[in-house]
């Protein structure tokens, strides 16, 4: 059987590489896409080739980079282009195969094995020469017979470049390699790694998938698979659904919150984004689940029941609040806040007639809820608004659910 | 050097879903009717941005005519200089996005 060809593709400083495509001047300039200091969320996010010489690094925070790069020009991100230019890339990559898996806003892998274009290096440069040519966007390619390989290839040469990791070479290109170069392998890895005197992939491979069970338990074993070139993990087909498991929303907030009128007001808000979300998706949640971080970033998670599945923000609200409260302590500043709906059903398993006072009731909030989220859809987040959520519209001034943008998922699933 | 030049389309809908730019105001005011145009698809513009591009022929010369369907604004390669970089310490909130750029 012949081998597989998967494709890995990622746009390079993806964010920045917008903004300087509809900003050409950006390019005479460092200049990088960070978020809102004053609202407390000032790190950078992408940064363009003049940054980067300058030393700015991905995540830091502004005053940070700025110490660095004083004449640093910082960009508020603008996720509605950026998920649009990201979704007309797919548009491209589904042109050459239907197995197209997103790994991230930025990141692709595409399996052409079995597709008529199945030669990898020459799909790589068409890919590369048609983003420039109509999206003004620069790719690098990985080309490699499975997705890690692939995947450690498109990080290898940038921008603009395609390398190609066959069966003939991946024993020099791969195998010298940094052993925190490969996916899956974090700061933490790395460090224990380096205790048993395994620094590069070559050494992870030598040392063995006993030794490396021995270690990481279980995952030791896909470490090894993943250095040796063994990994058999499928490229996903292009909208395939993945099955929600959770809902969730969180804000770090533009002031801390100290009092119990800023934390309810900031929870309800967050909240009025899952339980629309919720009803988005059609599905009932069984469980509340709260998240804090404090000023000092000390960050804690609480769980608790819902009294019955639901999808109503009436109704998951007071919960999650209720939940806060037991476990704030008087004089903690909260910096940042989540709420989140877990153990969900799907909302047919709720439908059922009664004629119980309760129900009855319970089916008019529904109805309620759901006819402002048509009137949000139509006029905006922000029309129709919780009277707690005036009380200090800096902390509150917020379209959650329109803003919310869902990130990566993992490579072996949510 | 070149510069994107916003300008306001006067576009015929067909039937059959088509569209067929018939002439364009420029920045200035002044009004060119497109002989013929002919579309390209996606295209990364020359000045600025990327969009659904359309060659269009005015007074006997070639030129790009762009759309982009994320702001739904139209614009074309303009001579001259692009506009100055930013200062350093202008960060300005999402909601007053200072630029109109082709993809603002």
């Amino acid at each position: 059987m012949s081998d597989r060809v998967v494709l890995h593709v990622d746009q390079n400083a993806f964010y920045a590489s917008v903004e300087m495509l509809r900003r050409p001047s950006l390019k005479t300039v460092p200049c990088a896409v960070a978020g809102d200091p004053v609202n407390r969320h000032g790190i950078v996010l992408a940064k363009n080739q003049l940054a980067k010489t300058a030393g700015i690094k991905t995540g830091e925070t502004v005053w940070q980079a700025k110490q660095k790069c004083p004449g640093l020009v910082l960009i508020p991100p603008d996720y509605k282009s950026y998920l649009y230019y990201s979704r007309v890339a797919r548009e491209i990559y589904r042109e050459y195969t239907d197995r197209v898996e997103a790994f991230g806003i930025d990141e692709c892998w595409l399996d052409l094995t079995g597709c008529p274009d199945r030669d990898g290096p020459a799909v790589a440069e068409a890919l590369r020469r048609r983003m420039k040519a109509e999206l003004g966007l620069t790719v690098s390619v990985g080309v490699s017979w499975n997705k890690i390989y692939a995947k450690l290839g498109s990080d290898l040469k940038k921008p603009d470049a395609t390398t190609v990791i066959s069966r003939a070479s991946y024993r020099e290109q791969v195998y010298p390699l940094p052993a925190g170069n490969l996916l899956y392998v974090g700061r933490a890895t790395e460090r224990k790694l380096g205790r048993f005197g395994i620094r590069t992939i070559g050494q992870m491979v030598d040392a063995g998938p006993d030794f490396l069970q021995a270690q990481f338990g279980i995952v030791g074993l896909s470490l090894f698979a993943f250095a040796g070139g063994l990994d058999q993990t499928p490229v996903a087909l292009s909208g395939r659904e993945v099955p929600i498991k959770s809902v969730g929303n969180s804000l770090t907030t533009r002031r801390d919150l100290y009092t119990e009128q800023d934390i309810k007001a900031v929870t309800y808000m967050l909240t009025e984004s899952v339980a629309g979300r919720l009803r988005d998706a059609g599905m009932a949640a069984r469980t509340v689940q709260v998240s804090l971080r404090d000023y000092a970033l000390y960050n804690f998670e609480r769980q608790a029941p819902l009294p019955r599945p639901t999808l109503l923000c009436s109704e998951i609200a007071p919960e999650a609040f209720k939940l806060i409260m037991a476990h704030f302590q008087p004089g903690q500043w909260i910096r940042s806040l989540g709420v989140r709906a877990c153990n969900l059903i799907p909302q047919s398993r709720l439908n059922q007639e009664s004629f119980l006072p309760d129900d009855r009731r319970r089916q008019a909030v529904f109805r309620l809820e759901d006819t402002i989220d048509s009137l949000r859809g139509r006029y905006g987040g922000l029309s129709v608004r919780r009277g707690i959520s005036l009380v200090d519209r800096s902390l509150t001034e917020h379209d959650i659910k329109s803003e919310n943008v869902i990130h990566p998922v993992g490579l072996s699933g949510p | 050097m070149s510069r994107p030049v916003p300008v306001t389309v006067i576009l015929e809908m067909r039937a059959s879903g088509t569209r067929h730019p018939l002439e364009i105001v420029w920045e200035d005011g002044r009004r060119y009717e497109i002989t013929r145009s002919l579309y390209l698809g996606r295209k990364a513009a020359r000045s600025a941005g990327s969009g659904e591009c359309w060659l269009c022929l005015i007074q006997g010369r070639h030129v790009p005519l762009y759309y982009s369907p994320l702001t739904g604004c139209w614009w074309m390669d303009g001579k001259g200089q692009a506009e100055a970089p930013p200062a350093p310490e202008a960060y300005r909130p999402v909601k007053d996005r200072g630029h109109k750029g082709p993809g603002s």
